[in-house]
Order: structure tokens, then sequence, then C-alpha cells
């Protein structure tokens, strides 16, 4: 029962981040992907959204344990980002995506990662982003009388903000 | 007269049903703490209830979230008469720190009447045995009146 | 036999915070669940946003009152990371005393809740009586007994004095014969082994794939643990060991929390041991810059993760944060087919959840197919009605 006690070197022996953000990069060969900047154990990535399905096909080929943190969606104004935080080798891998203000959609990785459904649904309550694949989005955390097309983490609410 | 005897004695052993409305668990922590043996309110006849349909007192924590309103209505329309609420912590009196939250109604008493509020954000244990002390008195207060104490609120769930 | 549906929550006796579960059962056995959650949703994130940083802190702080330390951990590191502010190494080496600490509290409940919720209420009211020995001495440096109110943007608030190290020192040493009492029950008293060995089993790949963290992984032979694998406050001098089980049920989660609340106490006696002397907080700026940080912390229950974005203003302009539970969550579903009626409550807790934190979800295991979709209860009402 138990790993030994930690010691310094074998924190020394993990990959480094600039290691996994190579491995990505030639992993994703041929696709729109810019490396924005590395810091402690993170490495920050960008890449058009149409390209997110194959991206996490290859990765998750490349390390079958990969985990799925969690999904980021923020609205930036002009448009909603969305980042996918995914631990790998334990560096943290932040993919940002950028969509459309108006109509913000993106391919679901619900299949390929099956942990992504809830955050994929809390995305769609809060900030209205659409899966393109998924059957259906139902409610995570909103009530049942949450009005539709309301979504209250938009800068500019686009139904009535205040809840009856 | 033998309802007097009734009500009198409800208040020597009365069962408290917990609730959380939409709390941070703080709250509910220390409640469950009450019932452990450092403050023990068992040795006051309290007794820490499962159903709502069996208690005397509902003790709520938490702001009251949109999708639990509703819930805490019927929960209180489940309990039989007369019944006293204690609202523990602050968020449950006012909406506390969650106040202006898109979610929140802002306090227990914006949904079903309150008859004692435990401010903390936790209250200790202590206190929250002090608050339902409080009810006890107001029971013994009802029970000697003339009329008892009827009551409902109106707005249906 | 037609399929009977169990409605469980948002208010019931083996729950004490509001989730709904619907069970559909074929006699004894658990067929398929779904669970609704969002009766905790109280809005956070966006409150966050008209919040300045040094009020978030507070607000973070009330996402969970039995890891509020942990938010706010996470929280302050992310905001630190974006302005560039070096906190202090006695601050640093303050946060993970009380991260310990408030494990060992969050542990002591859990096996107290496991206790009560398999019918073992001795167990229940000797590992309470016991956790009020931590809260004292969490009370006795930062005031309070759960919302601490320890750190702030830049350090923490209140120092640790001599005379706290003694006391905690004392509690140090009368908790160690707790553990190993609760350890030795936990592993040899019949009634609490049979209860526990075998139910809510998960296997190593299905703890991978469906995605959970903190002890629920790790008692299923995942060795993941945030506080070696990225190292955040004193982890990185510090040394102790991952515990981890093979078993996959709820008496291997037992045997990681028991044996984490043993390395936790180690962990307090090396800090309280080599706490070195300095500033306990330097001054953060009312402005954090622009920019953007992601932080994640080793939670009671898990990872827990804040992702913090700055628009150089005395406002975060967007605060995410994901809680461990609803990592965990997919686990209770999946180990929830197949088992017993009677097994529901302590299955429900061998996660030990946290829906304050959480809040989410709606799932239908297809158990005769393998297929797994996911309905609302209408559709899956629909369904049942259909299939009659």
């Amino acid at each position: 029962m138990g790993a030994d006690v930690v010691s310094v070197e074998d924190r020394e022996k993990f990959p480094s981040e600039a290691e996994v953000a190579r491995k990505i990069k030639s992993a994703c060969d041929g696709m729109m992907l810019s490396v924005q900047r590395l810091s402690r154990r993170r490495v920050w990535i960008e890449m058009p959204s149409g390209e997110v399905r194959a991206f996490f096909e290859r990765v998750k080929k490349l390390w079958p344990a990969l985990h799925l943190s969690t999904i980021t969606g923020l609205d930036s104004g002009s448009e909603i980002e969305v980042i996918y935080h995914f631990d790998v080798d334990n560096v943290l891998v932040n993919l940002r995506v950028k969509l459309d203000a108006n109509t913000p959609k993106v391919d679901t990785i619900c299949d390929i990662l099956p942990v992504s459904d809830a955050y994929e649904r809390e995305l769609h309550d809060v900030l209205g982003i659409e899966f393109a694949g998924r059957t259906s989005t139902p409610r995570l955390v909103l009530p049942d009388s949450w009005p539709e097309g309301s979504y209250p983490l938009r800068n500019v609410p686009k139904g009535d903000e205040k809840h009856a | 007269m033998l309802e007097k005897i009734v009500a009198l004695s409800r208040k020597a052993s009365p069962w408290v049903a917990h609730f959380n409305s939409g709390g941070c668990n703080a709250c509910d922590i220390e409640v469950m703490a009450t019932i452990t043996p450092r403050f023990d309110v068992e040795r006051l006849g309290i007794q820490l209830k499962g159903s709502p349909r069996h208690a005397d007192i509902l003790i709520c924590t938490g702001p009251v979230t949109g999708q639990i309103r509703e819930r805490l209505l019927r929960i209180y329309h489940q309990m039989p008469q007369p019944k006293y609420v204690v609202a523990v912590g602050s968020c449950a009196l006012s909406g506390g720190v969650f106040h202006g939250c898109y979610n929140v109604m802002g306090g227990v008493d914006q949904v079903i009447p309150v008859d004692v509020y435990v401010p903390g954000c936790p209250p200790r244990p202590d206190a929250i045995i002090a608050g339902i002390a409080k009810v006890l008195d107001k029971m013994q207060e009802d029970a000697l009146s003339k009329d008892g104490r009827e009551r409902e609120v109106d707005h249906g769930c | 036999m037609p399929e009977i549906e169990i409605p469980v929550g948002p208010q019931h006796p083996a729950l004490k915070e509001p989730e709904s579960f619907r069970f559909e059962v074929d006699g004894e056995i658990v067929k398929s669940v779904d669970i609704r959650l969002g009766y905790v949703h109280r809005g956070i994130e966006k409150a966050c946003q008209d919040r300045t940083w040094v009020q978030a802190v507070y607000l973070i702080e009330r996402i969970c009152g039995i890891c509020s330390h942990s938010h706010t951990t996470c929280f302050c590191q992310a905001v630190e990371e974006i302005a560039g502010i070096e906190v202090p190494r006695r601050a640093r080496f303050i946060r993970s005393l009380f991260g310990e600490m408030e494990r060992i509290h969050s542990h002591l409940l859990w096996l107290g809740l496991a206790g009560h919720e398999v019918g073992f209420d001795s167990l229940f009211m000797y590992a309470w009586h016991d956790r009020e020995i931590i809260l004292d001495a969490l009370e006795s440096i930062s005031g309070n007994r759960v919302n601490y109110g320890m750190n702030t943007i830049g350090g923490v608030r209140r120092d640790v004095t001599e005379k706290d190290v003694d006391e905690l020192g004392r509690a140090l040493d009368l908790l160690e014969e707790r553990v190993k009492y609760y350890t030795d029950v936990a592993l040899n008293e019949a009634t609490f082994r049979s209860r526990l060995e075998g139910v809510g089993k998960i296997t190593r790949e299905q703890a991978i794939d469906l995605g959970t963290v903190g002890p629920t992984a790790r008692s299923a032979g995942v060795d993941v643990d945030l506080r070696r694998d990225d190292p955040y406050a004193a982890y990185d001098e510090i040394p102790f060991r991952v515990i981890t089980a093979d078993g996959g049920d709820l008496l291997a989660a037992a045997v990681v929390r028991l044996g984490e609340i043993e390395e936790s106490l180690k962990i307090i006696r090396y800090i309280i041991e080599n706490l070195p002397d300095g500033p306990i907080a330097v001054k953060a700026p009312r402005r954090i810059p622009a920019g953007e940080a992601c932080s994640r912390y080793e939670a009671p229950r898990g990872e827990d993760i804040h992702y913090v974005r700055s628009g150089g203003g005395d406002k975060p302009l967007r605060v995410k944060v994901r809680a461990p539970t609803l990592a965990n969550i997919n686990a209770v579903a999946q180990s929830m087919r197949g088992a017993r009626v009677a097994d529901i409550p302590i299955i429900i807790a061998g996660i030990d959840p946290c829906f304050s934190c959480t809040d989410r979800m709606v799932r239908l295991d297809d158990v005769s197919s393998g297929r797994t979709e996911v309905l609302t209860w209408a559709q899956l009402s629909a369904r049942c009605r259909a299939s009659r």
C-alpha cells in the first residue's frame, strides 16, 4: 500500500512543459496549432475551433490516460472563448478556441472523453454554447424554471436577466 | 385541556428536521455537530429526524436557490401543525455573502415564515442550540396562549 | 418483473445536502440511476465579477464549508501567478499546514458519515468527537471552526505562534493514537468491513476513463496526487507518501482516507518543526495586471481547479471553478449499477460528495446494451412508460 516518500529528485524526473508542448506539436502535425506560452507546469495553446475533435483524437491516442480537468467558457465581448484544461504527464495543457459571439458553436468531444459531458452541459447552461454532435444538452446547473435563451455569464444578457 | 397538555409536552421532546436550502455545507456540518458528543442536543430531548412529516422544528441553512425554492415550500407544507422554523447562518437570514446572486432568493424568510434567526458564518453549535432553546420558549408561550397556533403560508407550491 | 423507480432526495435522511437521485430498481438490484444536481447553484462565478479581488476571496471561501481553505488557496495562487507576487516562505508553510488540518477534519467527517450510513452510529459519534480536537486547533489559530479566513492574496492573514505550535503538538499526539484505533476498526471490525467490501467498486481503467480524482481515484489504484505531481504552497519541500490501494471498493476508500490522515499528521509535524521565520504576507496591488492563470489544488476530495482572468481592473473578468465532486460523480453512477438498494446511501457517501461545490448532471446507464446515454428526466420517464 502506498508509494515511497517523494523526494525532490523524483519530481525532477517529470517531463518538462517544453517536452510536452513539443510532443503535442509533433502529434498534431498539419494542424493550425500555436503554442502561446509556457509557465511552470502549464502549456497554453490555441487553435481554430474546427479542429478540436481531431486534436483530442490524436492527443488521446498519444496519452491514453489523459485527464480532462474541466472546460472553461468566457465571454470576452467580441467573441466567446472556450478553454479545455487537461493533464498529461503532470503538465496542465490549456487549449483555447475562439467562437463567434452570436452563434457560438463547437464540436462535442463527449464520445472521445465521456467526462466532458457535464462540462459541456454547464457551458451550454451559462453561456449558450452549442455543442454540435450531441443528441441533447439538458440543464445541469440552472433551475428548471430558468427562462430559455437567457445566459447568466454572457456580458450582455440576451434575455431578461432578472429571474422571476 | 388535553390539547394544552399535548402542547406543553411537545416542548419536552421536540423533533427537528434539517434541510439544506442551498447553503455551503458549513452550517450543515455545524448542525450535525450539535448531535455529536461534544454538544449533544439529545440530552435536551431533541432528536434530529429524517422526515419533515415527523418534525416540530425545521432547521434551514442556506440562502434558498431557485431550484430549491419549491422543495422548501413542499417540505414546509408536509410538516404537521404547529410548525416552527429556525434559519441558521448569515445567508439563511438575508442571503449573506450571496446577496444579489442571480439564482438566490436571499433568505429563508422570503419563502416561508421564520421564528428564530441564528446569525454567524457559520454559527457555532452552541449558538444553534441557543436558537433551538429560543424556539422551545416560543412553543411554551404558544401552548399557554388562548388560541394556540395555526399558521400556513398562502402562496402554494 | 416491472422495474420500479425510487426517488431519493432532495431532502432525505441519508443525504445531508440537497440533490436528487432517481433509482430504477429490479427487485433489490439498482438498474440505473438518474441524478439531478443544481439545487445548490448560487451563481458564485458570476458574483465574483461584481466583487473586488479581495472580496472575491471571501466569496470563494463560501463555495464550500468543508473545503473552504482549498478553494481560497487555489484562487489566491491563480491571482498571485497573474500578478507575479512571490508569497513568503512562511506563508506557504502555513497554507500547507491549514490544508492538512482541513484534510484531517474532512476525512474524519467522512469516516463518521460512512459509519452512520452503514448503521454503525458509534463510529459516527467517536469520529466526530475526535474531529473536535482538530477543530479546536483550527479555531485557536484562525478564530473560526469552519470558514477560517486565513488566505489573502499575497499570503496568509494570521500567524502561527509558539503557543499554537505547542497546542497543536499535543493535539497531534492525541489524534495519532485515535487514528490508529480507527484504522484497526476499519480493517478488523467484521460488520463495518462486510458493509464496505466489494461495494461501490470501480476498476482502475474505469477510474481513469471516468476522470475520477482524489481518494476515489487513489482507492482504485490510480497514483495521482497534485501535492506531488503539481506542487504548490510548501509541498515541494515536504516529504510525504501518496497513499493508494487497489480494491476500488469502499473499503479501499476508507483505507486510503485513514492512511491520508496518518500522512497528514506527519506532514503537520514536519511543518511545525521546520516552520521558517519571516513575514506572512506581502502587499498585493488593488488592481491585478491583465492576464490569466490556472491553478490546481489537491483538496480532501481531489483535484480542485480554478481558472482566473484579469482585465487589469480591480475586479476579476472571469473566475471558473471546478470542484472535485463533479469529476467523481460519474463514478457513483458507474458503481451504482448492480448495487443493492440498501447500499445506495453508502455508495453516494463513498466519494465524499460535496454538492455545494458541484451541482449538476443527469445520466442514464443502459445496462442491457452497455450504452451510455444522456437524457432528461422527461425523456427518461417517457421511455419508462413506453417499455411497460
